[in-house]
């Protein structure tokens, strides 16, 4: 069975999940963490949505939620914080408010976007504890 | 044939990469930086901060490229590029933002804002405001629950 490196989204853990877990444990924290990717195509308002894995935000998502994925998409609405730790994307329709942070950002004209924004590989420091000693973490999208 | 994206036809002005400039500066064309500035720049053309230029400014412009490094707030009237190489550190305001893969930026960002006073207003026409539903809302099902 296929495995990946992923982090705890409550503890930033390195942890290895098998590549169709839908969640995990997390050993070190204890935490429930989702690790299977989501498309949200509903209304979400939540305190914090996070997953371990992509998280798409599609056309009729509606987010009112402090989000958090390992590769972020987002073509709908978003109200509150939002975490990538590689590649945020915001399509044309994309409306999202509040502050963001990712390693890399992609926004196509027509996206709002509205708030305090840190982009760059390091301004996601926990990146670099997927990464084995020696190796790039961002080789990946 | 000119070649349309040749610099001498799109920029009237280019600040050279040896230069060092400290004031204010005022355009009517656009203008290409690939030296140092320091101070405000306004123009209503186009701005271009090339690869190797540095800025220490604000820019206020009809459209603004970056691809070197800029510390100072942005705001355009149209729309602002950050290209693969570029480096700001400070606010941006324009209508439209494309932001290459690559590009690092710090700041605050208020691009494609419909009218002051509308607030988060929802696509679909959803009124509850945002504060309400997220305090007192419980998930609906989607793929997977949140993890608490």
């Amino acid at each position: 069975m296929a495995h990946r490196r992923t982090l705890c989204t409550q503890c930033d853990d390195v942890l290895d999940v098998a590549s169709d877990a839908k969640s995990v444990n997390c050993p070190h924290c204890n935490t429930r963490v989702v690790t299977e990717p989501l498309d949200v195509s509903e209304y979400v308002a939540v305190r914090r949505f996070a997953t371990a894995n992509r998280m798409h935000i599609t056309k009729k998502g509606k987010v009112f939620a402090s989000v958090r994925a390992d590769d972020l998409h987002v073509e709908g609405f978003l109200h509150g914080d939002a975490v990538s730790l590689t590649r945020l994307r915001l399509s044309k329709t994309a409306h999202v408010t509040g502050n963001v942070r990712a390693a890399f950002l992609s926004l196509e004209p027509g996206a709002t976007l509205v708030g305090e924004v840190r982009i760059g590989p390091s301004e996601v420091p926990e990146l670099g504890r997927l990464a084995p000693p020696g190796r790039s973490a961002s080789s990946e999208g | 044939m000119p070649d349309p994206t040749s610099g001498k036809d799109e920029y009237s002005t280019i600040i050279g990469a040896d230069a060092q400039f400290k004031g204010d500066l005022t355009f009517q064309g656009g203008v290409r930086i690939d030296g140092q500035l320091e101070g405000t720049v306004h123009t209503t053309g186009r701005i271009l901060v090339n690869k190797g230029g540095k800025l220490k400014a604000e820019v206020k412009a009809g459209s603004i490229a970056v691809e070197g490094q800029v510390d100072g707030n942005l705001h355009a009237d149209d729309r602002i590029e950050l290209r693969a190489t570029a480096q700001l550190r400070g606010d941006l305001k324009a209508a439209k933002l494309l932001v290459v893969e690559g590009a690092t930026f710090i700041g605050r960002c208020e691009v494609g804002t419909p009218s002051p006073g509308s607030g988060t207003a929802s696509p679909s026409g959803d009124s509850r405001p945002a504060g309400a539903a997220a305090a007192s809302q419980a998930p609906r099902p989607v793929a997977a629950m949140p993890a608490r």
